[in-house]
């Protein structure tokens, strides 16, 4: 009989994988695969319902169109992908940010991890969305800008989660005999304890993608988020809310957009742990 | 020249609890160690026996006390990469000292590339070489512990601190997690390889019967301090201090059936 060699993936992980995976194939993949500009305005076609026929052109709009005639499907695809570039870049910057100050605050301990974590507990104290707002307000809006506001309210949730089991990582012995060899602290973190960690920032980073999303998607909502006419679903969210009676599609749709990507990434982030408790 | 290649004089660990009261853990510790010797120390857990041997291995700093290595004392204030190098630990548990994430190959390179500045195809050979002197096969290199056996482990746990190439190396009850067939190939190996190597043991047990075979003298622990300590033969055969007689007497003795 032959040996599996890959482990089960099982119907949590399929599923969340493949529903991720065509997320992202669909959104990088907009340019291609949505059927108009995003931007271009057309008069005749406002507020076309999902699966109505165009007035001019002929075809049928899928998704319909919003008040300004431009197409809510290819305006879908567009703001994903801005969406998640957004999210994906904030985390990673986070990420490492946040792992490297936990693993330095568990690792040395005494006055370092003292220092680092009340930094954290004061930020904690202020709510995310609160701070992001401020954030904006002095740095003002644009893509970069998101992206900073969005890493610096994440990071202390991976700087506590990791050090956390830094903690306990440290006691091993196998830490105690690297030192006791004589190897460099920094080699001894590199080596010894993060990759040990990698699990745990792994599922921490799908779970705060989903936040992210969520985050910049309630800038947008406000009005603090990219450029008004720049499609992302926070903001597609919030143009259609005052259509919201009589064209129901230019707020649902992204909203759902948004629900499902949130869905899979903690199903997704659900099956990492489960993996990483297997072992 | 004393001849002695370890010698603690007056070694002391003090802890400081919370009622104010201090808890002395080691308590004036003296003892010799010669240059290709096994000295066995035994005692029950709490005994402080442990204790000591971080303090010689430099992974507990002592509270008063002298180490000095080659007629050599280490300061108070860490020791050197060279001077850790010349005392290396194997550890009570092989599968947690070795780091899950790495292949044999690597943890047995550790230390070669730490105290050794040698070319990658040289760090190759020597592991190798070591993977051979502890019985393992080749093709072992790149495994990971977690595909290993206990004993296996351990082998490598010895590999490594041969890898440091150093004149002491602290044996922290290395066969206590093995069962006793593994235990005593583990033991045989030791022995071997100080044959070869010229290397002493500082060796840890909490029980009499692994010491036997293995050291050439004997310390007896209890309570933080030394109550008797001689070669393994008087030690066995004339045991003066009743702790010493009593862990004689917990020695399992196993009645054999007579077969015709």
């Amino acid at each position: 009989m032959k040996r599996r060699s890959t482990p089960r993936i099982g119907v949590k992980g399929s599923v969340s994988i493949g529903a991720l995976a065509a997320i992202f194939i669909l959104t990088v993949f907009a340019p291609l695969i949505a059927p108009f500009d995003p931007y271009k305005q057309s008069l005749q076609d406002i507020l076309i319902a999902p699966l109505s026929p165009y007035s001019g052109s002929g075809g049928t709009s899928l998704l319909g169109t919003d008040q300004l005639g431009r197409d809510v499907l290819s305006r879908l695809l567009y703001g994903g992908r801005l969406s998640l570039w957004i999210s994906i870049a904030a985390v990673s910057i986070s990420g490492v940010l946040g792992s490297a100050i936990g693993i330095a605050a568990g690792y040395f301990g005494g006055r370092t991890d003292a220092v680092l974590m009340r930094l954290a507990d004061i930020q904690l104290s202020i709510p995310s969305m609160l701070l992001a707002i401020v954030m904006v307000a002095v740095l003002g809006s644009g893509l970069t800008n998101i992206v900073i506001v969005l890493a610096v309210t994440g990071w202390v949730t991976f700087a506590r989660v990791v050090r956390s089991q830094v903690l306990s990582l440290k006691e091993m012995e196998y830490v105690e005999a690297a030192k006791a060899m004589g190897v460099p602290h920094l080699t001894v973190m590199l080596r010894h304890i993060l990759p040990n960690t990698l699990y745990t920032i792994a599922t921490q980073a799908a779970l705060q993608i989903s936040h992210m999303i969520l985050l910049a998607a309630a800038l947008s909502f406000l009005g603090l988020g990219i450029e008004v006419s720049t499609p992302t679903w926070g903001g597609m969210v919030n143009d259609g809310k005052s259509y919201i009676d009589s064209a129901w599609w230019l707020s649902t749709i992204p909203g759902l957009a948004i629900a499902a990507v949130i869905l899979s990434i903690n199903l997704f982030g659900d099956w990492l742990r489960d993996r990483a408790e297997e072992r | 020249m004393s001849g002695f290649l370890l010698e603690i004089a007056g070694l002391n660990k003090v802890y400081r609890t919370r009622g104010g009261a201090d808890f002395a853990a080691v308590r004036d510790v003296s003892f010799q160690l010669g240059a290709g010797e096994t000295l066995g120390i035994v005692g029950e857990s709490g005994s402080g026996k442990t204790t000591v041997a971080k303090m010689v291995a430099g992974m507990l700093p002592a509270t008063s006390g002298r180490i000095a290595l080659g007629g050599k004392a280490f300061g108070k204030s860490g020791r050197s990469r060279a001077d850790k190098k010349k005392i290396q630990y194997i550890f009570q548990d092989p599968v947690s000292s070795l780091n899950p994430r790495l292949k044999v190959r690597d943890l047995i390179a550790e230390p070669l590339k730490l105290y050794f500045k040698l070319p990658p195809g040289e760090i190759d050979k020597r592991v190798d070489a070591l993977l051979a002197d502890v019985g393992l096969p080749r093709d072992y290199r790149s495994r990971y512990p977690k595909e290993l056996s206990g004993g296996q482990c351990q082998r490598v746990g010895i590999a490594r601190a041969l890898a440091a190439e150093p004149s002491i190396i602290v044996c922290d009850e290395p066969t206590s997690a093995l069962d006793m067939t593994i235990q005593s190939q583990i033991l045989e190996l030791l022995k071997q390889l100080q044959l070869q190597k010229g290397v002493s043991y500082l060796f840890i047990a909490h029980g009499l019967e692994v010491i036997y075979s293995i050291s050439h003298r004997v310390l007896v622990m209890k309570d933080g301090e030394i109550v008797e300590q001689g070669d393994t033969r008087s030690i066995f055969h004339r045991p003066r201090h009743g702790y010493t007689q009593s862990l004689i007497g917990a020695i399992p003795r196993i009645p054999f059936p007579a077969f015709e």
